[in-house]
C-alpha cells in the first residue's frame, strides 16, 4: 500500500503541475501557438525529402546476410528481377505479329530508361550449324517480310529449348518480351579523363535502383504497350518489378481515397457528438499538425514511406483524436457548469493530462520495443511511431489550451442534446451488470476469448502480394496467365561455387548440373514447381550441338575437358556477353536461374529449404547459396515471424510494467492485461473464423489494437481509481468513470470505427481487411473496458474487502 | 610553315616589312598552318602505316570486378591483301585451350562482312563463322572485334570535341575527336553509339578512346605503352576497361611481345583454313 500512496501522491503532483502547464499557455496562447506552429514549418519543410519504398529490400536490415547475399549477387550478376510483357498474338505467330513484335522490342530499348537488358524472340542468340559453318545471329535481324522467313524463324524457336516457357510459351501462345534494369545506377564521371583512372572508394549505398525509378520504367512501359493495344494482340505486363509498382499505385490511389473519406467520416462523428465546430476542428488540427510533425521528422532522418510506415497516418489519427477528445470531453462538461473557458479547461487538462500522458508512455515504449525487430521497416516504425506519439501528445497538451484561449465558445446547457440521457441510462446499465453479476460477466468474457482462442489456432502467416489486388486488376490477370502458361513469373537465383578456377571445365561437374536443371524443374514443394531453369550446360549443350552439324544427337555436355574450355572460349566470343547471366569469369561459380509462380511467401520457405537439401546433396564438393527475389520473400516471411514474437513479447512485458508501476498496484496491473491481450485473442479468433490470415499488413493491426485498448484501460483505470479513492463504492466508481471517460471512450472508440471502416473501400485486399480487423478491433476494445474491466475490477475489490 | 617563310624572303626589307613581321609574331601561327579538319586528322590515323606481315606474342590479362584475374597468351600473325587485312592467332595457354585458332579476313570495302573461322582441337573440325556483328568480346576479354580491326572512315561523321579538343596523354599533345555512326547498322555491328578518340599530334596514333555502349556502359581504351619497332608506331601495353558509371565492370590488360614486321615467313600460305588446323 506504500507504493499505492506514493504513487496517490505523485498523481496529485502531476496534476497540479499540468494545471499550472494549462494556465500557463492559457495566457500565452499566441506565443505557444508562434512556437508549436514554428516547429511544424520547420519539420513540414523537410517532407519534399521524403521517399517511399515499397521494394521487398525494404524489409531488411543493411546488414541481413539474406540482403547482402542478394546485394553481393546483383553486384556480380546484374539485376534478377524482370519485367515481363507478354502478348497473346490474334492469329498466332505470323507475319503480322512477328513485325509487331521487332517495333515493339525496339521502341521499348529506345525509349525506356535503365535498361540493361531487353531479350525477346526479335533478339534471342542464336547458335547453329549448318555444314562446315557456324552461324552466330539474332534470331531474326529485321521483320520477316516472306512466309518462308516465318517458317524459319518458327523453325529455329522450336530448335532451341532456352526459349520455351521463357520467351515463347510451351503452347506457342504467348510470346515474351523480358526487361532487366539495371541493378546500379552509377553516373558516368563528370571530367572526360577521370574514367581512365582507378575506382573511387566506397559506392553510394543509395546506387540501387529506387523505387521512383522502378516506376518510371513502369511508366515508360506501359505508355509503349499502350500504342500497340489496338493492334489486336492481347497483352500482360507483369514480373516482380511491374507488381511492385501496381502495388504502389494502389497505395496511392486507396490513401487519396480513403485518407479524404476517414476524414470526412471523423468530422461528421465528432459533430454528432460534440455538435460544437470546436469539437470538430480542434481535434482534426491537432492530428493534421501531429502528422505533419511526424512525415517530417521521417523525412529529415531519411526514413522512407514503407508498405508497414503506411499505417502511421491511421495510427497517429487513433492517438491524437484519443489525447484531444479525452481533454475535451471533459472540458465540455465543466465549461457547461462552470461558463469559464479557462478554469474549465485548467481542470480538464488537470484531470485528464495525466492519463493522457500516462497513454503516450505506454504507447510510445510498446512502440518503442518494435525498434528492435529484425524486419527493417517495423523496426523504423518503432523509432517513427513513438515520436509520431509524442508528437501528438505534445500538441494536444498545448493546442487544446490554446485554441480555446483564441477561439470564442457558446456556453451550452445541454450539449450533446438529448441523446445523453439515453447514453446515460446505458452507463448506468453496464455499470450495474458489469458490477452486480462480475463472474457472469468474465465468465462469458471467458468463454468467447477460448472460443476465439480456438479459433485463431487456424490463422496462417501468409504473405502473397499478388492477391491484395484485385481478382479482375490488370496485374493480377497477368501474374496468373503467365505462371499458368510459363509456369513462373518470379526468380529464384542459385549460385554454386566449386571454389576453384576453371571448376566449370569439370565433365562431372558440369553433369550433375545438368541432371539438377532436370531435377529443380520435376521438385515441387508445397504445390510450387518452376516453371523453367537453366544453367550453363544449358549453353554448352547449344554450341555442342552447332559444333557438330546441328545433329540433335550432339545435344549434350561434352565429355572432354578439354572440348568444355575450347566450347566455352567459342561460346564467350559468339558476340554474346551474356557470360554473366551462367556463371562468372573464372568459371568457379554456376549459376542457376529458377523460374517460379508468383506465391505465398511462406510456401516459399518450404520450396527453397528442399532446394537446398537437394543441391547441396548433389553438389557436396561446392558450396550452394540461394538468392533472388523468391528468397527474399521466403526470408521475410522468416522475419516477420521472428519480429512479431519478439516485438510483441517485449510490447506486452513493457506494458505490464508499465500499467503496474503507473496504477500502483500489481494485481490490478496485471488484471488489466487481462483487459489488454482479451481484444487481441479475439481478433485472432474472427481473423481465424473469416479466414483471413497474418501477414506483413495485418500483422501490424496488432500494434493499433494494442495501442487502442491500453488506452482505453488506461483512461478507464485512472478514473475508476480517483472515483473509488471518494466513495468506495465500486458500482458507483464504475457509474462515474462511464460517465465521464467512458463517455470519451465510447466517442474516440465510434470516430476510429468509422474511420477504420472506410479502409472497406480501398481497391487493395490488404486495405480492405485492415479496415475489417482495425475497426473490429476498436468495438472489442471498448467492450472489454465496458465489461471485462469493470467485473474483473468487482471481483478484485469484493476479494479485497472480504 | 613553308608558305611563311615564301612570304618573308620575297618582301624587302622595309617598315611594311617590320609591321607584317609584328602581325606575323602577334598571329597564332596556326592560322597559317591551316588546322585540319576532324576528318582530315581521321584520315591521317587511317594512313599511318600500322605495319604488315606482322609476328607478335600476345598476352591478355582479365581480370573482374571481384579483382579475380585470368591470363591467356596467344601467338598473332598479320598480313595486308591491298586494304584487306589477314589475320591469324593461337592460344598457347591455359592449357585446356591451347592450339585452338582463329582466322579473321576484314575486308576493307563497305557492305561485305569479314571472314572468321575457328579450329577446335579438342573438336579437330575448323569452323567458319557467319556473323556480322563485331560487339561481341574478343576471346572473353574486353576488346570487341571491333575494336581490333580497322574503322571504315566514311561509316562514321567526325568533329573536335567541344568541351576539350586539345589534351595532354602522358606528355603528348592530343587532339580530341568525337566519332558518330553513320547508320543504325554500324551501332549494331560495333555495339558503340559514340566514341571519343584521342589522337596524338605527331605520330596520328589513337592513344586513348572512350566507347559509349548501348548497355549505358562505357569503355576505356588506354595505350601504356606505345615504341616504335622496325619504324611502326605499336602498341606493347593497352588497357581496356569496362565502366558502368565510376565502377570498373572488367579490365582487360593487353601485353605485346616479340613484335616483328616485314617476316618473310609471314605469307599468305598461313592465313588458310589449312594452317589453322596444322597450328603452330
Amino acid at each position: 500500500m506504500a507504493w499505492g500512496e506514493t504513487m496517490k501522491s505523485i498523481n496529485n503532483q502531476c496534476e497540479a503541475l499540468f494545471r499550472g502547464f494549462t494556465a500557463f499557455i492559457y495566457d500565452r496562447k499566441y506565443q505557444a501557438l508562434a512556437v508549436i506552429l514554428a516547429v511544424t514549418v520547420a519539420l513540414a519543410g523537410q517532407l519534399g525529402k521524403i521517399s517511399i519504398d515499397t521494394r521487398d529490400e525494404s524489409f531488411f536490415h543493411e546488414d541481413d546476410p539474406i540482403l547482402v547475399a542478394y546485394n553481393d549477387f546483383k553486384e556480380r550478376f546484374g539485376q534478377d528481377e524482370i519485367f515481363i510483357i507478354a502478348i497473346e498474338p490474334e492469329q498466332g505467330l505470323d507475319k503480322d505479329f512477328f513485325n509487331t513484335l521487332y517495333r515493339l522490342h525496339h521502341e521499348l530499348k529506345e525509349t525506356v530508361p535503365y535498361i540493361d537488358d531487353i531479350t525477346s524472340l526479335v533478339n534471342g542468340r542464336v547458335v547453329r550449324g549448318e555444314k562446315e559453318t557456324l552461324y552466330v545471329e539474332d534470331l531474326f535481324e529485321s521483320p520477316p517480310q516472306t512466309e518462308d522467313e516465318v517458317d524459319r524463324i518458327k523453325k529455329l524457336i522450336d530448335h532451341f529449348p532456352l526459349y520455351e516457357n521463357f520467351l515463347v510459351s510451351g503452347d506457342r501462345s504467348i510470346v515474351s518480351i523480358i526487361i532487366k534494369a539495371i541493378a546500379i545506377k552509377d553516373t558516368a564521371p563528370d571530367n572526360l579523363m577521370e574514367g581512365f583512372d582507378q575506382d573511387e572508394a566506397a559506392p553510394d549505398a543509395d546506387r540501387y535502383l529506387s523505387n521512383a525509378e522502378s516506376m518510371e520504367m513502369t511508366r515508360a512501359i506501359q505508355g509503349v504497350i499502350g500504342k500497340y493495344r489496338n493492334l489486336g494482340h492481347k497483352f500482360y505486363f507483369t514480373g516482380t518489378p511491374a507488381v511492385v509498382s501496381a502495388l504502389e499505385t494502389g497505395i496511392e490511389k486507396d490513401v487519396a481515397l480513403i485518407m479524404p473519406l476517414s476524414m470526412l467520416l471523423i468530422v461528421f462523428f465528432l459533430t454528432l457528438l460534440y455538435r460544437r465546430v470546436s469539437g470538430v476542428l480542434f481535434p482534426l488540427l491537432i492530428v493534421v499538425l501531429s502528422l505533419l510533425g511526424t512525415f517530417g521528422f521521417m523525412a529529415a532522418a531519411g526514413f522512407p514511406i514503407t508498405m508497414v510506415s503506411q499505417i502511421l497516418p491511421s495510427f497517429l489519427l487513433i492517438v491524437g483524436i484519443a489525447d484531444t477528445v479525452h481533454i475535451l470531453t471533459i472540458f465540455y462538461r465543466k465549461y457547461e457548469t462552470c461558463g469559464d473557458k479557462k478554469q474549465a479547461v485548467i481542470d480538464a487538462v488537470g484531470f485528464a493530462g495525466l492519463p493522457v500522458l500516462m497513454t503516450s508512455i505506454t504507447t510510445g515504449c510498446g512502440l518503442l520495443s518494435f525498434a528492435w525487430a529484425d524486419m527493417a521497416t517495423v523496426a523504423e516504425l518503432g523509432v517513427v511511431a513513438p515520436v509520431g506519439v509524442l508528437f501528438a501528445f505534445v500538441y494536444s497538451i498545448v493546442l487544446v489550451p490554446v485554441f480555446i484561449a483564441i477561439f470564442p465558445m457558446k456556453q451550452k446547457k445541454a450539449p450533446t442534446g438529448r441523446s445523453s440521457t439515453s447514453t446515460d441510462a446505458v452507463f448506468i446499465w453496464i455499470a450495474k451488470v458489469s458490477t452486480r453479476r462480475p463472474y457472469s460477466v468474465a465468465l462469458i468474457s471467458g468463454l468467447i476469448v477460448l472460443l476465439a482462442f480456438y479459433s485463431a489456432l487456424s490463422v496462417r502467416f501468409s504473405h502473397n502480394i499478388s492477391t491484395w489486388f484485385p481478382e479482375d486488376s490488370d496485374i493480377r490477370i497477368a501474374t496468373k496467365r503467365l505462371d499458368s502458361v510459363n509456369g513462373g513469373s518470379v526468380m529464384l537465383e542459385v549460385l554454386v561455387d566449386t571454389g576453384r578456377k576453371n571448376g566449370l571445365h569439370d565433365p562431372d561437374f558440369l553433369a550433375r548440373m545438368d541432371q539438377s536443371v532436370l531435377a529443380i524443374n520435376r521438385l515441387e514443394v508445397s504445390g510450387i514447381q518452376a516453371g523453367k531453369t537453366w544453367a550453363l550446360p544449358d549453353v554448352l549443350k547449344e554450341t555442342n550441338r552447332a559444333l557438330n552439324e546441328d545433329r540433335d544427337s550432339a545435344y549434350a555436355v561434352p565429355e572432354n575437358q578439354k572440348l568444355i574450355a575450347q566450347e566455352l572460349i567459342l561460346f564467350e566470343s559468339s558476340g554474346s556477353d551474356d557470360l554473366e547471366d551462367f556463371t562468372n569469369s573464372n568459371y568457379s561459380v554456376g549459376r542457376f536461374s529458377i523460374l517460379a509462380p508468383f506465391s505465398d511467401a511462406i510456401l516459399y520457405a518450404g520450396y527453397t529449404k528442399s532446394l537446398t537439401e537437394y543441391l547441396t546433396g548433389q553438389f557436396p564438393d561446392a558450396s550452394v547459396v540461394l538468392t533472388g527475389k523468391i528468397q527474399l520473400f521466403s526470408r521475410i516471411v522468416t522475419n516477420a515471424l521472428s519480429t512479431m514474437a519478439k516485438s510483441y513479447s517485449f510490447a506486452l512485458v513493457i506494458i505490464t510494467l508499465l500499467m503496474i508501476i503507473m496504477i500502483g498496484r500489481v494485481r490490478i496491473g496485471l488484471m488489466s492485461m487481462v483487459a489488454n491481450v482479451a481484444p487481441l485473442i479475439c481478433i485472432l479468433g474472427v481473423m481465424g473464423a473469416k479466414g483471413i490470415n497474418l501477414d506483413l499488413s495485418t500483422m501490424l493491426v496488432g500494434s493499433l489494437v494494442l495501442g487502442i485498448v491500453v488506452d482505453d484501460t488506461i483512461h478507464f483505470l485512472h478514473h475508476f481509481k480517483r472515483a473509488f479513492d471518494g466513495t468506495q463504492d465500486v458500482e458507483r466508481a464504475v457509474r462515474e468513470t462511464l460517465m465521464t471517460t467512458g463517455r470519451a471512450l465510447f466517442i474516440t472508440s465510434m470516430v476510429l470505427c468509422g474511420g477504420f471502416f472506410i479502409y472497406m473501400f480501398g481497391s487493395l485486399a490488404n486495405n480492405v481487411r485492415f479496415g475489417v480487423i482495425s475497426g473490429t478491433a476498436v468495438i472489442f476494445a471498448l467492450m472489454a473496458d465496458f465489461f471485462l474491466v469493470p467485473s474483473l475490477l468487482s471481483i478484485v475489490y469484493a476479494r479485497n474487502k472480504s | 610553315m613553308e608558305k611563311i617563310k615564301r612570304i618573308k624572303a620575297g618582301f624587302p626589307l622595309s617598315v611594311g616589312v617590320a609591321v607584317l613581321a609584328i602581325i606575323l609574331i602577334i598571329l597564332p601561327l596556326s592560322v597559317f598552318a591551316q588546322t585540319p579538319t576532324a576528318l582530315e586528322v581521321m584520315e591521317m590515323v587511317d594512313e599511318r602505316d600500322d605495319g604488315d606481315r606482322s609476328i607478335s606474342d600476345m598476352k591478355m590479362l582479365l581480370i573482374d570486378r571481384n579483382g579475380s584475374r585470368r591470363t591467356r597468351s596467344l601467338r598473332a600473325f598479320g598480313i595486308d591483301r591491298g586494304h584487306d587485312r589477314y589475320s591469324i592467332m593461337f592460344f598457347l595457354s591455359p592449357g585446356d585451350v591451347k592450339g585452338t585458332g582463329f582466322m579473321s579476313y576484314d575486308y576493307d570495302q563497305a557492305g561485305q562482312d569479314d571472314d572468321q573461322w575457328l579450329f577446335l582441337p579438342a573438336l579437330k573440325k575448323v569452323k567458319r563463322i557467319a556473323s556480322s556483328d563485331k560487339s561481341g568480346s574478343f576471346m572473353g576479354s574486353d576488346f570487341s572485334y571491333a575494336d581490333l580491326t580497322k574503322r571504315r572512315l566514311e561509316d562514321y561523321t567526325y568533329s573536335f570535341y567541344k568541351k576539350r579538343p586539345e589534351v595532354v596523354v602522358y606528355g603528348n599533345k592530343c587532339r580530341v575527336i568525337e566519332s558518330l555512326p553513320k547508320t543504325r547498322d554500324v551501332i549494331n555491328e560495333t555495339g558503340y553509339l559514340k566514341s571519343i578518340l584521342f589522337i596524338r599530334q605527331d605520330n596520328h596514333v589513337i592513344v586513348r578512346a572512350i566507347h559509349y555502349l548501348e548497355d549505358s556502359s562505357v569503355k576505356y581504351y588506354d595505350i601504356k605503352r606505345l615504341a616504335h619497332i622496325d619504324g611502326i608506331w605499336t602498341a606493347l601495353e593497352i588497357h581496356m576497361t569496362r565502366k558502368k558509371g565510376k565502377k570498373t565492370v572488367h579490365r582487360t590488360i593487353l601485353t605485346q611481345e616479340n613484335v616483328a614486321y616485314n617476316r618473310e615467313s609471314v605469307n599468305v600460305s598461313l592465313f588458310t583454313t589449312r594452317y589453322l588446323e596444322k597450328g603452330l
